[in-house]
C-alpha cells in the first residue's frame, strides 16, 4: 500500500480513536488504548527503530509511565508519560543520541504537522487546470457577488414583498445556523482537531531535520581547535573578556593569562565557599539545634536559594574556562585543582542544603516542595559529578547536557513510581505525635489520600479542638467539626466526579478510593 | 431607506477601519508568508501550513479580545462567537486561495535543492 495512503489512514484513526476514549474522561486506561495504537502505528512506520538501544531504554522509560498512569494516576506520571512518549517518537524518527535534540525535532514535528498532514496527499498532476478554475472562479464572483448584495439591500428597502420573502429567506437561515452546531458539536469538532494535530505530530516526521542535521556535528570528545582572530573577535563574550582584560585577551599570552586568571578566581571563590561550609560544618552537621521563634522554613529556603546560587555560577565560572583550548594547556594542572576543589565543595554544600531540608521534615513533616528540594539536590549531584567527568576527561558541553538530560528522564520516570500525596499523607500521619501537622494541607492532597484521612480525621479533629482550648485567645471562630466537614465534602466532590467518568476513566487510585468508601460508608462523626 | 444607506454607509466605515485597525498584522503576516516559503515542502502543503497558522493567529487574536472585553472567557465558547470565528477562517481561506498565484512565485524563488 502507498506509505502516504498509510500514514494518511493511521493519523486519521489515531485521531478518532482520541475523540473516542478521551472526551469527557480523565488520562487513564483509557490512554492504554490510546499509547497502543501509537506504539503500533510508530513502529509500523519507522520499523528500523526497533533496533536503537536508546529507542528501546526510552520505550521501557514511557511504559513504566504508562502504567503508573493507570496505577498512581497523579499528575506527575502524567507528565512523565506525554514526555517519554514525545522522546520515543522523537528518537524513532531522526537520529540522534541527545534528548534536547530529540525535544527541538518533536516541537519542529508539532510546527509542521500540517504541511506533512498536507504532504501526504499526492497531488493529481492532471488537475491543475482545474483548481485554477476554482481560483479564478472566487475572483470573478467577488465583485459581482459585491454588486448583488448592495442592489438587494436598495431593493429589499424599496419594494416591501421582496423584503418580506428576503426576511422569511433571513428568518430561516437563522434558524439553520442556530441549530447548526446543535447537529454538530463543535467542541467535538474542535476536539477531533486537537486528536489530529497530537496523533500527526508523533506519527508523522517533518521534512526539516534541522536538530537531527545540527546534532551529527556534535561530539563528546573536545577538539583542540585554532580559530583566526578575527573570527574571535565576532563573538559578543570575547569582546566582553576583551574588554575586561585588554591586550591580555587577544595576545601571544592569551591562554597563559587565561589561566592564570582562571586560578586565582578559583582560589578565591574556593576560599569563600570554604567558610561558608565551615560554618555549615559547625552549625548544622555538628551542633545543630531548633532555635525557638525562628522558623526553620528561613534556614531551608536561605540554604537553596543559596545553593541555586552557587552552583549556577560554579557551572558557568567552570565551561567559561574550561570551554576550549584551556583544556590542553599544558599547564593547567593548578587550574584543574581548583575546579575539582571547587566541585567538591559545592558538593558539600549539597550535603548541607539536604541536612537542612532533613531538619525541616522532622519538624513540620513532608510536603511536595520539601521532595521538590530533595530531588533537586539530587540532580544538583549528578550535574557535578558530570562536570568533573567533563575536565577530567575533555569532554564538550554538548556530552554535559546530553548525560545530564538522560539522568533527568531516569529519575522523572522512577519519580512516578511513587504516590507521593498517599506518601506524604502517611509518613506525616504516621508521626502525627512528633510533627506539627498542617490539617489543611493534608486535606488538600489527591483523592487517594482520603482514606488514610479518613482513618485519621476524629483523631485530628480532637487533637485541634484541644490546642483551640489552649489557644483560647487566638480569635478565631470555634469550629468542632471542620475538618470532618471539609473531608465529607471531599468525598462527595469525589463521588461526583467518578459519576461523570465511564470506564475508559478506570484507574487503581480512584478505584482503591471507591472501594474503601463503598466498605467504610459515611465518615465516622464526632462525639 | 435611510436605515438601508445607513447600513452601508456603516459597512463602508467598518470596512476603512477594520483596514486601518488590521494593517499592524502585517508584521507578523509578512514573517509568516516568509517562512512558508523557506519550508521544505510543495506549495500546496506550504499554502495549507500558511492558512493553519493564519487561522491560529486569528484565533490568538480572538481569544485577546474576548479576554480584553469579558475580562473572563465565560461564554467564549458559544455558538455567536463560534460563528464569527468560522466567518473569519472563511474570509482567510479566500484571501490565501486568490493570492495563490503570488505566492507561488514566491515559493518558486525560494526553492529548496531537493524539491
Amino acid at each position: 500500500m502507498n506509505k502516504d495512503l498509510v500514514k494518511i489512514i493511521l493519523v486519521t484513526a489515531g485521531a478518532v480513536l482520541f475523540n473516542l476514549v478521551f472526551w469527557n474522561e480523565k488520562l487513564a486506561i483509557n490512554t492504554v488504548l490510546f499509547d497502543a495504537f501509537l506504539l503500533c502505528a510508530l513502529f509500523f512506520l519507522y520499523p528500523n527503530a526497533r533496533k536503537s538501544a536508546a529507542v528501546n531504554w526510552l520505550l521501557l522509560g514511557h511504559l513504566v509511565s504508562l502504567s503508573m498512569v493507570v496505577i498512581h494516576n497523579t499528575d506527575l506520571s502524567k507528565i512523565a508519560f506525554v514526555i517519554t512518549l514525545l522522546l520515543v517518537a522523537g528518537f524513532a524518527e531522526y537520529i540522534h543520541r541527545s534528548a534536547w535534540f530529540a525535544s527541538g525535532s518533536m516541537l519542529m514535528n508539532v510546527v509542521m504537522i500540517v504541511a506533512s498532514f498536507a504532504e501526504s496527499f499526492k497531488i493529481n498532476k492532471s488537475k491543475p487546470a482545474n483548481r485554477k478554475g476554482i481560483g479564478r472562479f472566487i475572483r470573478f464572483a467577488i465583485f459581482p457577488l459585491i454588486l448583488v448584495i448592495i442592489f438587494f439591500l436598495i431593493y429589499r428597502g424599496a419594494n416591501n414583498a421582496f423584503s418580506d420573502i428576503a426576511n422569511r429567506i433571513g428568518a430561516q437561515l437563522e434558524i439553520f445556523f442556530s441549530h447548526f452546531f446543535d447537529f454538530f458539536s463543535w467542541q467535538r469538532l474542535v476536539f477531533l482537531l486537537l486528536g489530529l494535530l497530537i496523533t500527526g505530530s508523533i506519527l508523522l516526521k517533518s521534512k526539516l531535520d534541522y536538530f537531527s542535521t545540527r546534532e551529527t556535528r556534535m561530539n563528546d570528545g573536545l577538539q583542540r581547535s585554532r580559530k583566526p582572530m578575527r573570527q574571535k573577535r565576532n563573538g559578543a563574550f570575547f569582546s566582553f573578556v576583551e574588554m575586561i582584560m585588554g591586550k591580555m585577551a587577544s595576545g601571544m599570552m592569551a591562554l597563559k593569562n587565561e589561566n592564570t586568571t582562571g586560578i586565582i578566581s578559583l582560589v578565591l571563590l574556593n576560599v569563600l565557599l570554604l567558610i561558608v561550609n565551615g560554618i555549615d560544618v559547625d552549625f548544622l552537621w555538628l551542633h545543630f539545634q531548633y532555635k525557638p521563634g525562628l522558623p526553620v522554613y528561613i534556614m531551608v529556603h536561605e540554604g537553596t536559594e543559596l545553593l541555586i546560587v552557587s552552583i549556577v555560577l560554579a557551572m558557568a565560572i567552570l565551561l567559561f574556562f574550561f570551554k576550549g583550548n584551556l583544556n590542553f594547556y599544558k599547564r593547567n594542572k593548578w587550574l584543574k585543582y581548583g575546579a575539582y576543589a571547587w566541585i567538591l565543595q559545592n558538593a558539600m554544600l549539597v550535603s548541607s542544603v539536604f541536612l537542612r531540608d532533613y531538619y525541616y521534615i522532622l519538624k513540620h513533616g513532608l510536603a511536595y516542595k520539601r521532595i521538590g528540594v530533595l530531588f533537586f539536590l539530587l540532580m544538583v549531584l549528578i550535574g557535578l559529578v558530570t562536570v568533573f567527568l567533563k575536565i577530567w576527561s575533555r569532554k564538550t558541553n554538548y556530552f554535559l547536557f546530553r548525560v545530564n538530560a538522560w539522568a533527568g528522564i531516569v529519575v522523572l520516570v522512577l519519580a512516578t513510581t511513587i504516590h507521593w500525596d498517599e506518601f506524604i499523607a502517611g509518613y506525616n500521619l504516621k508521626r502525627r505525635n512528633t510533627v506539627e501537622l498542617d490539617v489543611p494541607f493534608l486535606l488538600s492532597l489527591s483523592d487517594k489520600a482520603l482514606p488514610l484521612l479518613d482513618t485519621n480525621i476524629v483523631a485530628l479533629q480532637k487533637r485541634e479542638n484541644d490546642t483551640r482550648v489552649i489557644n483560647v485567645n487566638d480569635g478565631q471562630p470555634a469550629c468542632d467539626t471542620c475538618f470532618i466537614e471539609q473531608l465529607k465534602q471531599r468525598e462527595k466532590q469525589f463521588e461526583q466526579r467518578q459519576k461523570e467518568y465511564t470506564w475508559l476513566s478506570w484507574n487503581y487510585a480512584d478505584a482503591y478510593t471507591k472501594q474503601y468508601f463503598r466498605k467504610r460508608g459515611l465518615i465516622t462523626s464526632i462525639h | 431607506m435611510s436605515e438601508m444607506l445607513w447600513g452601508i454607509v456603516f459597512l463602508l466605515i467598518a470596512l476603512l477601519v477594520g483596514f486601518f485597525i488590521t494593517s499592524p498584522l502585517l508584521i507578523i503576516i509578512s514573517p509568516l508568508v516568509e517562512w512558508s516559503a523557506l519550508m521544505p515542502y510543495t506549495n500546496r502543503s506550504k499554502m495549507t501550513w500558511l492558512i493553519f497558522f493564519l487561522s491560529v493567529l486569528y484565533l490568538l487574536i480572538f481569544i485577546g479580545l474576548v479576554s480584553l472585553f469579558q475580562s473572563n472567557f465565560n461564554g467564549m465558547f458559544s455558538k455567536e462567537l463560534a460563528l464569527i470565528f468560522l466567518s473569519i477562517i472563511v474570509v482567510e481561506f479566500i484571501a490565501v486561495r486568490t493570492t495563490q498565484k503570488s505566492l507561488y512565485q514566491l515559493y518558486e524563488q525560494n526553492k529548496w535543492p531537493q524539491e
